[in-house]
């Protein structure tokens, strides 16, 4: 090490900002697919929304002057769209090179710290940049429907950069601070969270510094803006003050780990009561369905004592807001709504990162290939492999039950209402967890597993809704109700129609009602449809030779093994000479 | 009769052609070494064997069964050991067997005695209830050798098995396949270190850019490309007119003295070491060393290779 730093003394700095590093993941880049894709992704989400801001509801006579909201709009859209996207990029910028092992060549490279760091953070901020230009001709056709000031647009224009540039740079600390992509990604959002609770957030300063008036206002966001900069400063001095200590962690399960500290709590509370253990997970060996067993007794999401966890983590709020309407005067049922749909939310989530990575993980662990060679059927491996998912399934299914029976117990018994609840959670729990299972089997990386799940169940639900937005505009269509059976198909306009069915008072809103339940059906069939094709097309999906559906000779009788299939009964490990 | 046989293999990825028309037969109870640099295709043929991977074209066969149309009866046949651990870290070894036990439906009532004696034949009973990600990769090569070995497989595909490891534990890891060569497992290992596999296979095939390159035994593949072996042995009452004879004996190419050992070079095929010694012997030689040198695979090796990849 001393040697390095005296050979890099010799070294001028201003040598160091050929940026070889930034080159290459430049050049790389542009080689990949993948960066088309998600440019194409960004602009087709970017254009598609823009064109809802602009076109709107009402007509382009009306629109003159309007161009401010329109703007607004616009400009919010962005920042959402560079918190989707950039984290997603610039959070693996490091530890996939750590993943890979080959951050240690890096380092023993006569690039310094700083400018892997820095190299490394423009090579993720300068395609965002790019992203952003993307949206400029959307602002401009909004700042010429009039009521955009110069000021206004130049401020947007700013603070959309601002925020890239932070984001970036929690995201690059993020990445050299983890062990793993997943791990960063994650901490880039809680990250960013706690910046915005602290008002570090240019979203806020864009806003207070387009509609602010008074000196106390400017003043303010402008206080903030430096924050922003101070902040992405600060987390790109902290990438470069850890990037060569936290090169070398040890790969470990965070999620796992965290368990086990609760765990450790938990016995040292259970002390008290003498060490009485109601459920024993993992004492038991696996008896015939040895992956079913793994599942249930060795994986943090599957066992009965973490999703017990999960359930009073759940249940609670439930309980407790159910208790506080049932004592107040008015019962007002919105907030049981709301905590419904947050259910639905987490429920969704924690499918979506279960049951695409059961596969996934398998393939990044490289442990699937030597159960692939073994006598399980592939339908059978991909059953057993879910035997955690349903667990969960079931778990969700208490929430849910609460939820519907609290609703009917303030609001009185409603058959449809009863039905449509029961049966919507059961056939959206199931269709995510096989729509999430059938995309892990497709990719290799749990990551990409999990968000293209999520993007997935996210578009499902959105696109119908876009689709009744746009359809509404033409009235013909209006009056053959054909926005309205668009939007229908949104589990999310499903779930939201039958949740508040006591609202439902005209006729109309019966129909919708009687419409949404008759969606379910549909949603059925394609619940069958996955599962029917995951389970047939097992084996091509694990990627290991089906069984020929025509070859003629019983292979059970060429040698060896009796006819049930089972391996012969005598095991000789014995020598042969022997 | 073959117990694996290969005709004309052809597999590839997209546009890639990992394996060109591969054809070897391996008879039961032979050990065979597939060598080749990385990217030879070495793992693809293994895989296909595996019922992994679908031939584009060909005829693969194990035990009379041909492998694209009965898979499932193939995986009972075989045990399969790819070029990385495949072992879960988050069960302890006796777990893991257990796990493929059930897997390979091995009845609850004999699992106890096969886990045993796989244990003890990979040297792990005292690891047993240990975690596996606190076993050493030496021991994890061990382990995933023990899983293998749990439904007695007639045929091992060992693709690269002492990669990674240690000289400790790459020997251990040799002895093991010797003992299952000892029990009449016939064993298609794959390797780029040549050494390794000169000392434990009756027959080897060499191959490159998808193609293979040459099959057969060491002598003969030594034979083919007219290579010496060496013998380096020590005569105590050795004269000029020794030497003279020695030089005389047929398939002799020379006679070098040393200071300490003569060393005999000759014509693998034309002689056998033991031929030479008994030769040796009946011009009256008083032998206090006779030790044959390894034969030189790599040369061998470099000779018949150019270098390519798939």
């Amino acid at each position: 090490m001393n040697s390095k730093r005296t050979h890099l003394e010799h070294i001028p700095w201003w040598r160091h900002l050929s940026f070889p590093l930034l080159t290459k993941e430049l050049t790389e880049q542009a080689n990949r697919r993948r960066t088309y894709v998600v440019r194409f992704l960004y602009a087709a989400v970017l254009f598609l929304l823009g064109i809802f801001a602009i076109a709107g509801d009402t007509s382009g006579n009306v629109r003159l002057g309007a161009g401010g909201a329109i703007f607004h709009n616009l400009v919010q859209m962005q920042f959402w769209l560079i918190l989707i996207f950039l984290p997603a990029t610039a959070s693996g910028a490091l530890t996939i090179e750590k993943e890979r092992d080959t951050l240690s060549l890096l380092l023993i490279t006569t690039i310094p710290p700083w400018s892997i760091v820095v190299q490394k953070y423009l090579s993720r901020l300068l395609p965002m940049l790019s992203f952003l230009l993307l949206g400029f001709p959307l602002l401009a056709v909004a700042y010429s429907y009039g009521g955009v000031s110069t000021n206004e647009l130049l401020a947007a224009i700013a603070m959309l950069i601002l925020f890239a540039v932070q984001v970036a740079a929690v995201s690059i600390f993020a990445s050299t601070w983890c062990r793993t992509t997943g791990e960063a990604f994650i901490a880039t959002y809680l990250i960013l969270a706690v910046m915005s609770i602290f008002g570090v957030w240019p979203m806020t300063h864009f806003r207070t510094l387009s509609t602010a008036t008074g000196l106390r206002h400017i003043a303010a966001a402008q206080i903030g803006v430096v924050l922003s900069i101070g902040a992405s400063v600060v987390c790109l001095f902290l990438a470069c003050m850890v990037l060569e200590r936290r090169a070398f962690l040890p790969a470990r399960n965070v999620l796992l780990q965290m368990f086990r500290r609760l765990d450790k709590f938990y016995e040292d509370i259970n002390q008290v009561t003498g060490g009485i253990v109601l459920v024993n997970d993992g004492g038991e060996l696996p008896d015939e369905q040895p992956i079913a067993w793994r599942e249930t007794s060795k994986k943090s999401l599957g066992t009965v004592r973490y999703l017990f966890r999960v359930l009073t983590v759940l249940e609670v709020p439930i309980l407790f807001v159910a208790a506080t309407i049932n004592l107040s005067n008015v019962r007002n049922t919105n907030s049981v709504s709301v905590l419904l749909f947050l259910l639905w939310t987490v429920g969704a989530a924690m499918l979506c990162v279960h049951a695409s990575g059961v596969i996934a993980s398998e393939r990044s662990h490289q442990t699937l290939d030597p159960l692939l060679t073994t006598p399980l059927t592939g339908a059978d491996i991909l059953k057993q492999k879910l035997a955690g998912v349903r667990r969960l399934i079931f778990v969700l299914l208490v929430p849910f039950a609460s939820i519907f029976g609290f609703q009917t117990w303030f609001g009185g018994f409603n058959l449809g209402y009863l039905v449509g609840s029961a049966a919507s959670a059961l056939i959206f729990l199931w269709l995510i967890a096989w729509g999430a299972l059938w995309i892990g089997l497709r990719l290799s990386s749990p990551m990409k597993a999990v968000l293209t799940s999520m993007i997935v169940v996210a578009l499902v639900c959105g696109v119908p809704l876009i689709l009744e937005t746009v359809l509404s505009r033409s009235a013909m269509l209006r009056e053959l109700w054909i926005p309205r059976i668009a939007g229908s198909f949104s589990p999310a306009s499903v779930i939201r129609t039958i949740e508040y069915r006591g609202q439902l008072l005209g006729v109309e809103d019966n129909l919708a009602f009687a419409i949404q339940l008759a969606i379910l059906p549909f949603y059925g069939l394609a619940l069958y449809l996955i599962r029917r094709e995951c389970l047939r097309s097992a084996d091509e999906l694990l990627q290991r030779l089906p069984e020929d559906p025509d070859a003629a000779i019983d292979p059970f009788q060429v040698s060896g093994t009796n006819e049930s299939g089972s391996p012969p009964e005598s095991v000789t490990l014995a020598p042969a000479s022997t | 009769m073959s117990f694996v046989r290969i005709e004309d293999l052809t597999v590839s990825y997209g546009k890639v052609l990992a394996v060109r028309g591969i054809s070897f037969e391996i008879p039961k109870g032979e050990v065979f070494g597939f060598i080749g640099p990385n990217g030879a295709g070495k793992s693809t043929t293994i895989k296909v064997l595996a019922t992994l991977l679908k031939p584009d074209s060909g005829y693969v066969e194990i035990d009379g069964i041909e492998v694209p149309k009965h898979p499932m009866a193939i995986r009972r046949r075989i045990g399969y050991m790819p070029d990385f651990f495949g072992v879960y870290e988050d069960l302890s070894a006796s777990e893991y067997l257990h796990f493929y036990a059930a897997a390979f439906q091995i009845p609850r009532s004999r699992r106890e005695n096969t886990i045993g004696d796989v244990l003890a034949l990979t040297d792990l009973t005292e690891k047993a209830k240990e975690p596996v990600d606190s076993l050493s990769r030496g021991m994890k090569q061990r382990l995933a050798l023990a899983r293998v070995l749990l439904h007695d497989p007639d045929l091992l595909l060992l693709d690269e098995p002492a990669s990674g490891l240690d000289p400790r534990a790459r020997i251990e890891v040799r002895e093991l396949l010797k003992a299952l060569q000892g029990m009449g497992k016939t064993i298609l290992i794959s390797s780029h270190i040549l050494h390794e596999l000169a000392q434990l296979c009756t027959r080897i095939g060499i191959i490159e850019a998808g193609q293979l390159v040459t099959a057969g035994s060491l002598e003969e593949i030594y034979a083919s490309l007219g290579l010496m072996q060496v013998i380096h042995t020590q005569i105590l009452n050795l004269t000029d007119d020794m030497l003279a004879n020695l030089r005389a004996i047929p398939g002799v190419a020379s006679v070098d003295t040393q200071v300490d050992r003569v060393s005999i070079q000759m014509r693998a095929g034309e002689l056998t070491a033991e031929d030479l010694l008994d030769k040796i012997h009946s011009h009256g030689a008083r032998i206090r060393m006779f030790q044959p040198e390894a034969m030189d695979m790599e040369t061998a090796f470099m000779k018949l290779t150019e270098g390519k990849t798939a």
